[in-house]
């Protein structure tokens, strides 16, 4: 088992990646602020999209529950990690309210070109299309605490809790917020002791915060794991996959003009394909996975657990 | 063998929070964009019959984009530029004697004597009802000449200067025509929506950075 202090760093590890997002928030939303409606969601669709993976990548990574009853518990962190496609760098924005004459540009979304779009209107005046922030990849950790088992079902939270930083923009308010909580049930324990293979089903909900109202984003899962284990000593080998029908929404507030503006992403549900493996030596184990799904994401991680 | 495992699993957490701390950021060159108003002070117009005198304001360039930048935490030696991007106006006051609705045409003028530019017509109108645009501004249409000795000005701005421009309201075809009994009183403001370009260097969260830009 992990003591508190090394613990601490999970969390802190964790912690640093949305400590990371946040810091970047008071840039986006300078960006964001020339922005209203249609603009603004195209400019911050990649975000969406990222957060949307990355919340719903790696969670239930093997199939395999104890089936007697008794107490495990196992600490675990991922890194989901992913790659933003080129298309994913521009979208079609159409200039605001005022500029003449209403022009249509390929422009920068937030991962995209880090200049910005000037074009040029009528009577000597020109409108800016907000710059991106030149990203190429976007990555989410999450320890999580995963205990069981009771009647071939296991339970799981993952995040960091809700805090508020010292050092944030007031503007946007301190709140830092991740969490995540779900259940896994093993199927296989029906099918009679000589199924070959593990099978499970699991439920899991997961919540983002960042500001106080800047980002709230939500994400629910519906899964389904086949794995098979392979044991030799304390060595143990577990290739994996799994299904999943994946949903998430998200919702942005900022200021523009003194005005708040209100964003609310649609909800998107998307099917998921992993394949992943899990190794482990005694008390360790270390994982990677890759996910085939509207944006494909990777992601690796360890853990200890008894 | 369990001594041997507990160290290589704090090195792993070790290295992991030491490399997160690392490689989860990158640099990058942005040029940032940041909106506002500058509104020169409002023109107080009153007449009893068709000529309404030119009212004429001086503008200090400052006195607006000192705030725009301050609101941002921008220093002025950080921007790569500003310019307008609309121009909008709008009355904030009717006077309630002539008890009836006024259309108005007209042009504001600018210039800048420090550098003997202008006077040019900045913004013009045209049949403008008074009560539609209270208290709700209406783009309007920017002449070039105009603009550019605006920008003339707040590029001096930038330059270190402190730059004051003087615009003039110059109304005419009051429709109906103000008398004694029926005068036309209102007070209106015109406001530049600008933009400012700011080149900056800022670590992103970016952990696995490619070449899609400047480093």
């Amino acid at each position: 088992m992990v003591g508190p202090v090394r613990w601490f760093r999970f969390l802190g590890c964790a912690a640093l990646v949305l400590l990371a997002a946040s810091a970047a928030t008071a840039q986006i939303e300078d960006q964001l602020s020339a922005y209203t409606g249609d603009n603004a969601e195209g400019y911050l669709s990649p975000l969406a999209t990222a957060i949307g993976a990355g919340l719903n990548s790696s969670v239930w990574k093997s199939a395999y529950i104890p089936l007697e009853d008794g107490f495990h518990m196992s600490f675990e962190t991922h890194v989901v990690g992913l790659f933003f496609d080129d298309e994913l760098r521009t979208f079609m924005a159409v200039t605001e309210e005022g500029f003449s004459p209403e022009t249509t540009a390929e422009a920068p979304t937030v991962v995209g070109s880090g200049e910005a779009l000037i074009v040029t209107g009528d009577g000597g005046s020109s409108f800016p299309f907000a710059c991106g922030f030149d990203v190429n990849s976007f990555a989410l950790a999450a320890p999580q605490i995963r205990v069981g088992a009771f009647r071939g079902t296991e339970v799981m939270f993952r995040g960091i809790g809700s805090f508020e930083l010292e050092e944030a923009d007031t503007e946007l308010g301190r709140k830092v917020a991740f969490w995540g909580l779900g259940a896994h049930h093993s199927i296989s324990q029906y099918m009679g002791p000589d199924f070959p293979v593990d099978l499970a089903a699991g439920v899991f909900y997961q919540k983002i915060q960042l500001g106080d109202d800047f980002i709230d984003a939500s994400a629910f899962q519906v899964s389904a794991q086949v794995s098979k284990r392979y044991m030799k000593g304390v060595f143990m080998a577990e290739p994996w996959a799994g299904l999943s029908v994946d949903m998430f929404s998200m919702d942005v507030t900022y200021e523009s003009d003194e005005v708040d503006i209100d964003l609310a992403f649609d909800t998107d549900t998307t099917a998921d394909l992993t394949l992943g493996v899990n190794l482990a030596a005694g008390f360790f184990n270390l994982n990677g996975e890759y996910s085939i799904a509207s944006q494909n994401s990777f992601a690796f991680g360890f853990g200890m657990g008894f | 063998m369990r001594k041997r495992l507990t160290l290589i699993g704090v090195l792993l957490l070790l290295g992991f929070v030491a490399t997160g701390s690392d490689c989860l950021f990158d640099t990058k060159v942005v040029e940032l964009i940041v909106t506002g108003e500058t509104c020169p002070p409002k023109f107080i117009q009153y007449s009893t019959d068709a000529d309404l005198d030119p009212d004429t304001r001086t503008h200090r360039v400052a006195d607006d984009l000192d705030d725009i930048l301050a609101d941002n935490d921008i220093g002025k030696t950080s921007i790569g530029t500003a310019r307008v991007i609309s121009v909008s106006y709008e009355v904030e006051r009717i006077g309630e004697e002539a008890g009836h609705d006024f259309t108005v045409s007209g042009q504001v003028t600018i210039e800048y004597g420090a550098r003997r530019m202008g006077p040019e017509v900045i913004v013009e109108y045209d049949d403008v009802s008074l009560e539609s645009v209270y208290h709700s501004p209406e783009f309007a249409t920017l002449n070039p000449a105009g603009v550019a000795i605006f920008h003339a000005a707040v590029d001096d701005y930038l330059a270190g200067g402190d730059p004051e421009v003087t615009f003039v309201a110059e109304n005419q075809g009051i429709t109906p025509v103000p008398t004694e009994e029926e005068p036309i009183d209102f007070w209106w403001h015109a406001c530049l929506r600008m933009y400012v370009t700011i080149n900056d260097t800022l670590d992103v969260l970016d952990p696995w950075p490619g070449d899609t830009g400047a480093d």
